[in-house]
């Protein structure tokens, strides 16, 4: 059994729709989670870009729902709560900058679409994590953008 | 103490009981193996007599170390990250008959830095038992110290892995021989260089010790050699001068084979730390559970409406990005 200290290229960070899908008990995105924290005994870290979409949902929620019910408040508690023991990855001046760079390099309609990932994207190469993502193909398009002096985006299909 | 999640019951002499004049503290302290004894304290209301029971208002467990040695803080760490995992357990002190059913709570952060800790623990164990070192665990692990450590339980437990190799430079002297080897390197298919290094020795610095780690060979499928046309005329001068031959695996990574690296006696465990060991599969349950029920309870009782907003992604109009293609 190994139970000893991981390879720090190991470490990933969730992308949105991986992250509902652990929200939603999704049993292969259960599987690869509890490998994860088996591993590297902590949960998958989340970008603060992750953050503002999990967030916004709770908003746009309540505001289709007149207010803010109590049913909503207290999963936005627990929200908070994952968001407290989850290793943030922050979208910080080394992230913005990669995001520069790969976000002129998309065409119009990749960018309306794909805006949200590339900061993850960016983010996450900032902190040198991977992505656990179910779309390899939105992010490979983003891979080949990301500047050569930094290692490549590290993309792990969980679904 | 009996630890039903975990199905842990341990049995220990009461060694030594401190209390204050009122019993508003009282202390039993108990080995819990050598080198860690466990405190537990109750804090009370005042008491002033034998005849009168004690009314507890809190109770306190923590352990106190002998000595830095990575077992014993490998046991230490197990335990509290297990009280941390553990939901309901009962610490029992028969003579007294005080039987306290106790719920630890504990931050989810914090259980991961005693799982962390185990780790790194039980890496320095096994370098330490492979190489006859006796490491003692500093307050303060550094990212690059446990990077270490990391890599060389990788080379004594596994022998063959992926790692990081985020550049390689290859001093090569520049005469006919090595211009000729440059010459002969062919870039593969895939548009990259196929290099193997070594077998070199290889010394790593852990915890002030330096551990041979044997011979290393490193594999790289993707390297990237920098500047082979400014590198090339050098190798021709043929004088004999360094010329540092720069190389990047695209991926930053390569495969790392060690076939002489220290090994670990064929039974290296005595009987408490494989018990520890044996928690593991129970520690990535009961870690797992945890946060996969977190997740979960962010989408609890919502309605089909509301979970199709929540979910939803911040979403763009069509000409939200007017700059040009």
């Amino acid at each position: 059994m190994a139970i000893g200290p991981h390879s720090p290229d190991v470490v990933a960070a969730l992308d949105n729709d991986v992250l509902n899908d652990w929200r939603f008990r999704r049993p292969a995105t259960i599987t690869a989670i509890t490998n994860y924290i088996s591993l590297i005994k902590a949960p998958p870290a989340l970008t603060s870009t992750t953050i503002f979409e999990m967030v916004h949902g709770f908003e746009k929620a309540a505001i289709l729902a007149g207010g803010m019910n109590e049913r909503l408040a207290r999963d936005l508690r627990y929200a908070h709560t994952l968001i407290e023991e989850c290793a943030i990855l922050p979208f910080n001046a080394e992230a913005a900058a990669i995001a520069g760079y790969v976000f002129p390099r998309l065409t119009q309609k990749e960018r309306n679409r794909l805006w949200a990932d590339v900061f993850i994207a960016a983010t996450v190469v900032a902190h040198e994590y991977g992505i656990a993502t179910r779309n390899r193909g939105d992010f490979e398009l983003i891979a080949k953008h990301i500047p050569p002096d930094y290692q490549p985006l590290r993309i792990e299909v969980w679904k | 103490m009996d630890v039903p999640a975990f199905g842990i019951k341990m049995t220990s002499e009461v060694a030594n009981l401190r209390f204050t004049g009122d019993y508003r503290e009282v202390v039993f302290e108990s080995a819990v193996d050598a080198g860690v004894v466990a405190l537990l304290t109750l804090h009370n209301l005042p008491s002033n007599g034998d005849a009168e029971p004690l009314q507890i208002k809190d109770v306190s467990w923590r352990l106190r170390l002998a000595d830095h040695k990575a077992r014993t803080h490998f046991i230490a760490d197990t335990l509290y990250a297990i009280l941390g995992l553990a939901g309901p357990l009962t610490i029992a002190i028969p003579n007294l008959s005080l039987e306290l059913r106790l719920n630890f709570k504990i931050r989810g952060p914090e259980i991961n830095k005693f799982l962390q800790l185990r780790q790194a623990e039980f890496g320095l164990m096994v370098i330490g038992k492979a190489c006859g070192v006796d490491f003692d665990i500093p307050s303060y692990i550094s990212g690059d110290e446990m990077n270490s450590i990391s890599f060389a339980y990788h080379a004594i437990f596994m022998r063959q892995f992926e790692w990081r190799v985020n550049e390689i430079t290859q001093p090569t002297p520049a005469t006919e021989e090595m211009l000729d080897w440059f010459d002969k390197l062919k870039i593969e298919p895939n548009g990259f260089y196929r290099l193997m290094f070594g077998p070199s020795p290889i010394v790593r610095p852990i915890l002030g010790r330096e551990i041979s780690l044997g011979q290393q060979t490193i594999y790289i499928d993707d390297a990237v050699i920098e500047n082979p046309e400014g590198l090339r005329r050098e190798l021709a001068q043929n004088d004999g001068h360094i010329v540092p031959i720069i190389i990047r695996p695209r991926s930053r990574r390569g495969r790392h084979v060690f076939t002489d690296a220290p090994q670990l006696p064929e039974a290296p465990w005595e009987e408490t730390i494989r018990a520890f060991v044996a928690l593991e599969d129970t520690i990535n349950t009961r870690l797992a559970d945890r946060y996969n029920e977190l997740a979960a309870n962010t989408v609890g009782d919502l309605t089909p409406e509301e979970i199709q907003a929540v979910t939803s992604r911040p979403e763009l109009e069509e000409d939200a990005h007017l700059v040009r293609d």
